[in-house]
């Protein structure tokens, strides 16, 4: 099952799944967190969730999950021109 | 009371943008190929624009906030999984499928499982279920952005648009719905940061913002578990934030209004590049309506001119004057609270902003859906399952002619829609990833998915999922308390009846392996093959 799967998917789960769950996880033992725990002056949630979560770590692996496939795939390329160069050669 | 003349010039320009695309695009949209998947030739910010338009809906634009409103702090769960979700569809389905390079949704459960007729019909099923559900939806959504900020009359307001939404998927298919979603994508995320930046601004800062909100409802920020209480029942424990973390979670991947936009993308690149802009979009979209649904109470408590002239002793009594007002039950009451909010703050510009983006986000889901639908019931079923020669003919007029039959059958519900109609949203998409999710996620990436499966996932999972819900809804008095509570004296919530989505899978896993397995050629062409970059 996943064969063939790019390993940086999982790499990008656990990132995701990780932070959601340590989060979730301090919230709910510390009951206080969401509001009494400030981040440069605000509420916390309003950094660590509405903007980190939401946006930066979205962000992050849509941009992971497109850029090093996208690597991989070039030095591939990259690869097959050298092989074909070299077989052309002898 | 009518509209503000700027309002009016907003919505005026906005439709203008609307019926100048679907005339631009007519000639764009002549062969099948260009009516259906845009002629594969969409680049990645116009995709994912028109991505994240079609996927977030009315549902997201006002049902979203309203929960925040209800629930509190730790519905904010479902907000962030939602956006968070939206990158996995990047390598677990969008790439392979776009390899794969179908026409209709229902081609590669056809190819992989070999049958051409029965899994067409069976896949059909849930989709054209749910399809119809969502198009009623995002119909009445559209119409009550016209009837609470233009003041046009509810039946009038449906009738504009579905015509407009008729007008441009009927000239230019996929085309001129690609374009459309992509404009809507960018109008919604404008109109929701630019809201939320004014509400901000209102209240001089975030801590300041925060501070109201603690001091206008002490329990909104309360997680589950605090010894100080709950900021809603279905809060109480964590089940019901797990829930929500997980009930919209995995959407993006497998939703067909979504899948059929990676068909439309030039190649593999533009297809995983999408959704990075698709998040852009619609994560500040998001951010937006977080902080919009956070404010609801304390602004419309505190501002709102009909607070006083209603009587209102708080804001779901002023929600509750202000749907009686309208005059329409097609939206629950707390429904108005994000346009209510915005309302509250004074501003006919906001307002002018609000109605364009709310008329996007309804109108591109409903689009977006429309053409999943005319292709389905067109190509699928005239051409492929009941072999019509019209239809072979002329596919193009045939798509068009199945536009206008599901638009008209959903305009006619959405004038006095049933209530079930209305709550059922939210089970059609638990109905479709379970129902649909595991054979096409694991038929990509896993060489034992089977047929047998298949049917089996349907055929369990489309009754079972209905039954939960409606009992949930009926007996416990809401669909999100899990529906065997009464029998065990529990208390647990879970958004959705959500957990059958990994139940599903599980048992397409167990039937999988017991049933026989597919041919081994079939597994390299639709599995395999797909796989790789």
């Amino acid at each position: 099952m996943f064969k063939g799967m790019h390993p940086i998917f999982w790499v990008g789960l656990a990132i995701m799944y990780g932070l959601s769950a340590i989060f979730i996880l301090w919230e709910i033992l510390t009951p206080t967190s969401t509001y009494h725990v400030t981040i440069f002056g605000v509420p916390a949630p309003f950094i660590y969730n509405n903007i980190f979560m939401l946006y930066i770590v979205s962000l992050f692996l849509a941009w992971l999950w497109y850029y090093v496939p996208e690597q991989a795939e070039k030095k591939r390329q990259e690869a097959g021109a050298t092989t074909d160069e070299s077989k052309k050669g002898a | 009371m009518g509209a503000n003349p700027i309002v009016v010039t907003f919505a005026v320009i906005y439709f203008v943008i609307m019926f100048a695309i679907g005339w631009w695009t007519r000639k764009a949209a002549l062969s099948a190929t260009d009516y259906m998947v845009a002629g594969r030739q969409v680049g990645p910010v116009v995709n994912g624009a028109a991505l994240a338009s079609t996927y977030l809906s009315p549902a997201s634009f006002l049902g979203l906030p309203a929960f925040i409103f209800i629930i509190g702090y730790p519905f904010w769960w479902a907000l962030i999984s939602i956006i968070l979700g939206m990158p996995i569809a990047a390598l677990l389905t969008a790439a392979p499928l776009r390899k794969y390079a179908p026409v209709s949704f229902t081609d590669y459960y056809c190819d992989r499982y070999d049958d051409q007729v029965g899994m067409r019909i069976l896949i059909s099923i849930p989709v054209i279920f749910a399809g119809f559900l969502y198009v009623i939806l995002s119909t009445i959504g559209t119409a009550l952005f016209m009837m609470a900020i233009l003041k046009i009359p509810y039946v009038w307001s449906l009738i504009i648009a579905s015509a407009v939404v008729l007008f441009y998927v009927y000239l230019g298919g996929m085309v001129a719905t690609t374009w459309s979603n992509a404009f809507q994508g960018v109008m919604m995320a404008v109109a929701a940061v630019v809201a939320a930046l004014a509400i901000i601004t209102h209240f001089g800062g975030l801590s300041e913002l925060g501070n109201a909100i603690y001091q206008n409802n002490p329990k909104f920020w309360l997680p589950p578990h605090s010894q100080l209480g709950f900021s809603h029942p279905l809060m109480a424990s964590w089940t019901g934030m797990v829930s929500v973390f997980f009930v919209w979670h995995y959407g993006f991947a497998t939703m067909p209004y979504t899948v059929v936009r990676f068909f439309t993308a030039m190649d593999l690149k533009a297809a995983r590049r999408a959704i990075f802009w698709s998040v852009v979009f619609g994560g500040a979209m998001y951010w937006g309506l977080i902080i919009i649904g956070s404010a609801a109470r304390v602004v419309l408590e505190t501002l709102h001119p009909l607070m006083q002239q209603l009587g209102a002793k708080n804001a779901v009594q002023l929600l509750a004057g202000i749907q009686k007002m309208y005059g329409t039950t097609a939206a629950a009451a707390t429904d108005y609270s994000m346009i209510a909010t915005v309302e509250a703050l004074g501003s006919p510009w906001l307002m002018g902003v609000l109605v364009a983006g709310g008329l996007s986000i309804a109108m591109s889901t409903t689009a977006g859906w429309l053409v999943v639908m005319n292709v389905i019931l067109g190509r699928d079923w005239m051409t492929k399952i009941f072999k019509s020669k019209w239809a072979q003919e002329n596919p193009v007029a045939v798509l068009r002619m199945w536009s206008i039959i599901v638009l008209v059958i959903c305009t006619l519900i959405a004038v006095k829609p049933p209530a079930l109609v209305l709550d059922l949203s939210g089970w059609a998409f638990v109905v479709i990833i379970a129902t649909i999710g595991p054979p096409l996620i694991l038929g990509i990436w896993w060489d034992r998915a089977t047929r047998t499966a298949t049917y089996a996932s349907v055929i369990i999972f489309l009754p079972l999922t209905l039954y939960s819900w409606l009992y949930a809804k009926n007996v416990l008095k809401s669909p999100h308390w899990f529906f065997l509570n009464k029998a065990f004296g529990w208390k647990i919530a879970t958004f959705h009846q959500c957990y059958w989505i990994f139940v599903s899978f599980i048992v397409f896993i167990i039937i999988s392996l017991l049933t026989k397995p597919p041919k081994p050629e079939i597994i390299q062409k639709y599995s395999i093959d797909l796989r790789r970059e």
